[in-house]
């Protein structure tokens, strides 16, 4: 009896200390593992949030077999990057309430954080952001795809994103009739 | 947000695979083929998104980004018909094309500026050969402008309103885009 109580006692004991501990280990698709703030984590992931709070994150590293290291180890760097920038109350809700917030401005370290980035880089950072619910960091690297389209025509986006036209000249013709506005010199 | 929206039937083949089957190594292995692009792999989801900050920045390069293949194309809301009702779509930085005649007829310009406001983007609207879009398009894009213009200018309202030229030009634009809207409707209907 006493013996099972110390036992259940020990197991208490092991579980609060787990729960004490400020960072979370993440595993990438190819077996890197990353360190990072629980509260970031929680804060800025909702997908990450759930999981630390259902108990499902795993001390070895928890696996997240749909992200790359390189991409895993940005969302890393943004999320201390992030913990260590003093986050403005308008960041937090948007985090929280999914979905609905007005966009707010990338601010100046968010900026040079995407601006540093390889177009695939930058895309796997977006896909990474998707599947883990990090609604911040899906707006300012949207946001920086978007800026990179600026004032491209169709043909120049697809040449800076290697997109191939996948249009037949009919259609092609078609939505240049529909759109003639839109296009500068045809 | 008002612009998801659950794929139609014919859409769903050509939309890209859910994140869930995403490998996410796929795109620099290809096994020696052509590179695959990164964006036409995208997920609806993320298109949708990167094509509203589009939207936000500037309707023009919204509709460049819709025809640059088609799975973007078919992810993306049609902003035709729609710039009236949703305001995402009004053109907010452009600034009024006069429309052709009264350029022709060698009058002063009723409008103090042409451009648009952020870029020269605004210019390649008046290089294009009217005769390639269709009549009652161009009309529609010119009295939306007319509008979006109006709206915008308060001032010039105030002062120009009195003038039967400019009061019958917005009265027609009104009409007009009712009966746009009211067309958009009935096909959403059927």
């Amino acid at each position: 009896m006493e013996v099972d109580k110390g036992k259940g006692e020990a197991e208490e004991t092991r579980k609060v200390a787990e729960a004490d501990r400020d960072t979370v280990t993440l595993k990438s698709s190819d077996g890197k593992l990353f360190e990072v703030s629980k509260e970031a984590a929680a804060r800025l992931s909702t997908v990450l949030a759930g999981m630390i709070a259902g108990g499902s994150i795993d001390d070895n590293g928890t696996d997240l077999k749909q992200i790359g290291s390189e991409a895993l180890e940005n969302v890393v760097d943004y999320c201390n990057k992030h913990a260590n920038s003093i986050p403005s109350a308008a960041l937090i809700s948007s985090s929280i309430s999914f979905n609905t917030a007005p966009f707010k401005e990338p601010e100046e370290w968010e900026r040079k954080f995407v601006d540093r980035l390889s177009h695939d880089a930058l895309f796997d950072l977006v896909e990474a952001a998707n599947f883990l619910g990090m609604e911040r960091l899906l707006d300012v690297t949207c946001h920086k795809i978007s800026e990179m389209m600026k004032g491209k025509s169709p043909d120049q986006i697809r040449e800076v994103f290697n997109i191939k036209n996948d249009y037949t000249k009919e259609e092609l013709e078609e939505i240049r009739q529909e759109l003639a506005w839109a296009f500068y010199d045809d | 947000m008002a612009s998801r929206r659950h794929p139609r039937p014919e859409e769903i083949g050509s939309c890209p695979v859910p994140p869930s089957e995403h490998d996410a190594n796929r795109r620099r292995r290809g096994g020696g083929g052509a590179p695959v692009s990164p964006c036409s792999l995208l997920h609806e989801d993320l298109v949708e998104r990167i094509a509203e900050r589009v939207l936000a920045g500037d309707l023009l390069d919204y509709v460049r980004f819709r025809a640059v293949c088609k799975n973007w194309r078919s992810c993306t809301v049609d902003p035709r018909g729609r710039c009236a009702a949703d305001p995402r779509f009004h053109p907010h930085r452009w600034t009024m094309l006069p429309p052709d005649a009264y350029l022709e007829q060698g009058a002063r310009a009723p409008f103090p500026e042409l451009e648009h406001l952020d870029t020269v983007a605004f210019q390649g609207f008046r290089k294009v050969d009217p005769g390639r879009v269709k009549g009652t398009e161009q009309k529609r894009q010119q009295r939306m402008e007319f509008l979006a213009w109006v709206m915008q200018s308060p001032e010039f309202l105030k002062h120009e309103i009195f003038q039967n030229e400019t009061r019958n030009e917005l009265q027609k634009s009104v009409e007009f885009l009712a009966d746009g809207i009211l067309i958009d409707l009935e096909n959403q209907l059927r």
